[in-house]
């Protein structure tokens, strides 16, 4: 019988404090719900079975801070994935840490619970600019925590670092990426500064003193340089690996593959479905079951809009061939004009499109115009 | 004068804005027997919306009352309303010149403002009895004795006995009645004289076809007759004859010399029969229409798209429809590089055109693209031909010109003497010839300027009301063409001319202008994936230049934790958005950017 793999995604809401720009679902002063809470994903995963055919390769924690579960409570959550789906030996476990929740003791735990790789939300090494983005950790605990991480086994190490934030200037960004460098995690997640609806940030949009677009994008670049310089590849818009150490997890949303999601807010795609759950914990706690929303049918022009959208933002590309074969298209037909007219931001290798680091500062509307080229009064979702 | 004649008056109430006059005729249709009280809308004579909302009225509509006054007979009473704006002008003295008399509505608190008096002049140009009334003197702060000197000092008319009264409250609206009964002339004319009917307004019914309104001033008309237009010499047979009733048409197969009233002859627009026309018989009528015809004349020029090109045929329609009440609405099938299909609408001015721009949004739900504003101007070619342009688009190149003409209004402005320095700045801004300036009293004056059409249709309501706080007002009339120096703006995105837009601009003013364009079309066109060199030129010569950079970074959605569904919503949003956009060359500029462009809101 040929196997297939599924992703799990498991979100644990809670927060000490909320940042100034997140949106994510998440809550705080909630703690004391926590493990009622890690026995409701427990359940939900055990009465969820994947089909027998399908192993599990990678898992992950996000939230919210998942560093905050104690090592009993994430042991039991791992025992949960563990007793309800075939993982792999071998299988990518990654678990998203706050620094300023962590320590040498609760790090030891994490990693004999199972989990083998730890995505650091570090953001950046300036004190001024980590306070102004709210985070509750300094430059030197996060740094603190990155070796304390070392220490306690941790070989397969993300740190998360955020461009186009208050107070950031050309200096302080090549001051933190030369910091990054000298820790040399396997993996750098490079995210630009979104301001997202309803958050404090966008409440005071104004007054932030945001760098303006130009400034953005010559952060970006700056990053993309310096990463890449300390050797770091960039294998999508905003992630750099040392070669082998791809988020695997995340490769799997961009890849278009399988994953199950649980707890509020949470995505899953599965049998060409993809839904999420509402975000509400409280409904979570008191059902132990969410509504889903969004649920969508993943039909074949919608699965060729989201192939055409993910892979221009990996480095690799869209695969010419494969996309032909699966989608019955002439690539180049349709697509000439605008890779003709946007030459610059496009990289075209044989076999394969992608867009030039120029084209993935502006990947949002190239992919638009990539869209905007398909037939038209063929149903989308 | 025959009995009948006795006892009809006809007449009509002028006033300026908001003082009253539709409140006023509201009031005396509640004291006569015309209406139903129950029935009453406020302000039923002004019977569109649109209208009603701006507190002018547009479309002149005429009602016949019975009142049994004081005396103890019956009169039938002709009230002729009027539309309140100068654009339409001409429709106003052509309604004044069916009535014998006019009611001069003046606020208690205000007194006489700009449209009292240029009202009360043309009702005098036009030998009407002028019957002024006080009005809103239930207000706090009414100076009813003021106000008649005021009447008496700026007018020159008596108003010592005058009815001084409160429309909205009702108090002394029989003074009124009486006063029209007592002041105003009873109509004369021959009623077995050869029929000479004037024609001063008329509307189409989707059942009757055009309804003509019209005052036989000699002879008489009975349903049935042959009658002949004598603008166009068109001959129809009358089916119905009658008055109008506050609510409905009242047949009543004949009309008599002095009386006003409607017919119809199935005619299919209005256009057959123009306001200020003379009605005669088929055979054995007048020879010499009435004086003063005046063919409707466009004065301004504007191209209407719809921002949504799929609603071409809809915009179509829909000017259809409004021309059959709007022989003053102009239109022809227009095409444009940057905007697709349209239409080149001609109106009597700015307003007529913000009216028609609003009803078709309104009524018929249409999103619109318009142009800028232009007037005709007269080219004379070096081959000798001379040429109207009303589209910037058709305009000659620099040396096919000999000469270049422009239209000159006679402008009259009557503002509060503290702003006359900086209406007089604005008047020379806009290329204005003094011609002189009088004290109307210690605190108003009226200026006159000879001013461009072309400086009026470009803000120079806004700019004249910012610059009074509101007070002055403005009066116009067509005088003539005069030789100007004029050339064509055009206007370059990445290289490639957008034709909308083009406008034609005084030689002086050329600068000035592009740079401004320029700067709009840089604030308002997004960044797109690359740089957008803007230039302005006249003929081959670039005289301003702005760039759009190119966009160098757009927002990254983050797109983990697996909820693609979220982020392909946004782009989702983003490709719907673009396929709105309007391409003017290799350009995208959203309809609303274009617009913004457009609009003519300040100083420049």
């Amino acid at each position: 019988m040929m196997t297939h793999k599924a992703g799990i995604y498991l979100h644990i809401p809670f927060c000490l404090r909320r940042c100034g720009y997140c949106d994510f679902c998440s809550y705080t002063g909630r703690l004391s719900d926590m493990p009622a809470y890690v026995e409701r994903l427990f359940s939900e995963m055990r009465r969820t079975p994947l089909p027998p055919d399908y192993t599990v390769d990678t898992v992950y924690l996000g939230g919210g801070t998942p560093s905050l579960l104690s090592g009993e409570l994430l042991a039991r959550l791992l025992d949960g994935v563990f007793s309800s789906f075939r993982v792999e030996p071998g299988a990518e476990i990654s678990c998203e840490v706050n620094p300023g929740t962590v320590d040498g003791a609760a790090l030891r735990l994490f990693w004999a619970a199972g989990v083998n790789r730890l995505s650091m939300g570090v953001q950046s090494l300036s004190d001024r600019e980590l306070a102004l983005l709210g985070r509750i950790h300094t430059a030197d605990e996060a740094v603190r925590a990155f070796h304390a991480a070392r220490e306690a086994g941790f070989d397969n190490i993300s740190l998360d670092l955020m461009t186009g934030i208050p107070a950031e200037t050309p200096e302080s960004l090549a001051a933190t990426l030369a910091g990054f460098a000298a820790l040399g995690p396997e993996h750098i997640s490079a995210y630009a500064l979104k301001i997202e609806e309803g958050t404090p940030f966008a409440a005071r949009r104004a007054s932030l003193g945001l760098p303006d677009e130009d400034r953005q994008a010559d952060a970006v670049t700056a990053a993309a340089e310096a990463l890449e310089a300390a050797g770091y590849r960039r294998y999508e818009i905003s992630n750099y690996a040392r070669p082998g150490y791809e988020s695997r997890h995340n490769l799997r949303y961009w890849r278009g593959e399988e994953y199950l999601g649980f707890g509020p807010s949470a995505y899953s795609y599965f049998g060409g479905w993809r839904y999420g759950y509402g975000r509400d914990l409280d409904a979570y706690l008191r059902d132990g079951f969410l509504p889903r929303q969004d649920e969508t049918y993943i039909d074949a022009r919608a699965e060729e809009e989201e192939f055409l959208m993910l892979r221009l933002r990996l480095c690799e590309g869209i695969p010419v061939r494969e996309y032909e074969a699966r989608f019955h298209r002439d690539f180049y037909t349709l697509f000439g004009r605008v890779l003709d007219r946007y030459a610059d931001f496009f990289v075209q290798r044989p076999g394969a499109v992608a867009l030039s680091p120029r084209g993935m500062l502006v990947s949002n509307s190239l992919i638009v115009e990539m869209l905007a080229s398909l037939p038209e009064g063929e149903k989308g979702t | 004068m025959t009995e009948k004649q006795k006892h009809i008056r006809n007449f009509s109430i002028i006033a300026h804005i908001d003082h009253g006059k539709s409140t006023l005729a509201d009031r005396i249709l509640e004291k006569t027997s015309a209406v139903d009280l129950h029935n009453l809308e406020e302000q039923m004579l002004d019977n569109m919306d649109l209208e009603r909302e701006r507190g002018i009225t547009i479309k002149a509509r005429t009602v016949t009352l019975t009142y049994r006054a004081s005396d103890g007979e019956d009169y039938l009473f002709n009230l002729i309303d009027t539309p309140g704006h100068v654009d339409f002008g001409y429709e106003v003295s052509r309604s004044l010149k069916a009535c014998e008399g006019a009611i001069l509505v003046v606020d208690a608190t205000q007194g006489v403002e700009a449209q009292t008096l240029a009202n009360a002049y043309l009702a005098i140009d036009n030998d009407l009895e002028i019957l002024p009334v006080i009005n809103k003197i239930d207000l706090p702060s009414a100076d009813v004795a003021h106000v008649r000197q005021e009447i008496e000092d700026i007018i020159g008319i008596p108003a010592e006995d005058c009815p001084a009264i409160s429309a909205k409250t009702g108090q002394n609206i029989g003074d009124v009645l009486e006063a029209i009964v007592r002041e105003i002339p009873a109509p004369v004319g021959d009623p077995d004289a050869p029929l000479k009917c004037l024609v001063f307004d008329s509307y189409y019914d989707s059942y009757l076809g055009v309804v003509v309104y019209i005052r036989v001033l000699d002879g008489t008309l009975r349903t049935g007759d042959r009658i002949r237009i004598m603008s166009t010499g068109a001959v129809y047979d009358v089916v119905e004859v009658g008055v109008p009733g506050a609510f409905d048409l009242r047949r009543t197969g004949v009309l008599t010399a002095g009386e006003v009233g409607y017919l119809t002859a199935s005619m299919k627009e209005v256009g057959d029969t123009r306001v200020g026309d003379t009605v005669t018989s088929a055979e054995g009528g007048i020879r010499e229409p009435l004086p003063g015809f005046r063919p409707a004349r466009p004065m301004v020029y504007a191209g209407i798209y719809p921002a949504d090109g799929a609603r071409y045929g809809d915009l179509r329609d829909a000017l259809e429809k409004l021309r059959l009440n709007d022989a003053a609405l102009s239109y022809e099938p227009e095409t444009s590089a940057a905007l697709g299909f349209g239409f080149r609408c001609g109106f009597l001015g700015l307003l007529h055109m913000e009216i028609i721009e609003e009803r078709l949004e309104r009524e018929f739900n249409l999103d619109l693209i318009t142009t800028a504003p232009s007037v005709i101007y007269k080219i004379r070619l070096r081959n000798g031909e001379e040429i109207f342009i009303d589209n910037p688009a058709g305009y000659p190149g620099g040396d096919e010109i000999e000469t270049a003409y422009e239209p000159i209004v006679r402008a009259s402005i009557i503002t509060p003497t503290e702003y006359i320095g900086g209406l007089m700045d604005l008047c020379q801004e806009r290329r204005g010839v003094y011609l002189d300036m009088k004290y109307l009293d210690t605190g108003r004056a009226e200026l006159h300027y000879d001013l461009p059409l072309n400086e009026i249709v470009y803000d120079f309501f806004d700019a004249l009301k910012s610059r009074s706080k509101g007070y002055a007002s403005l009066d116009y009339d067509f005088l003539e063409y005069r030789e100007s120096k004029l050339v064509k703006l055009d206007f370059l995105l990445n290289g490639e001319q957008v034709d909308a837009l083009s406008f034609i601009v005084h030689e002086e003013k050329a600068y000035a202008r592009a740079r401004r364009i320029a700067e709009r079309l840089k604030e308002n066109i997004p960044r797109q994936l690359f740089e957008i060199p803007i230039q302005a030129a006249v003929g081959s010569k670039i005289i301003a230049r702005e760039t759009v950079k190119a966009m160098r970074k757009d927002v990254l959605a983050k797109c983990y934790g697996g909820d693609i569904t979220r982020k392909k919503k946004l782009l989702e949003k983003q490709k719907e958005g673009k396929k709105k956009m309007r391409r003017l060359g290799s350009v995208e500029v959203s309809p609303e950017a274009f617009m913004a462009v457009l609009k003519l809101d300040d100083d420049a």
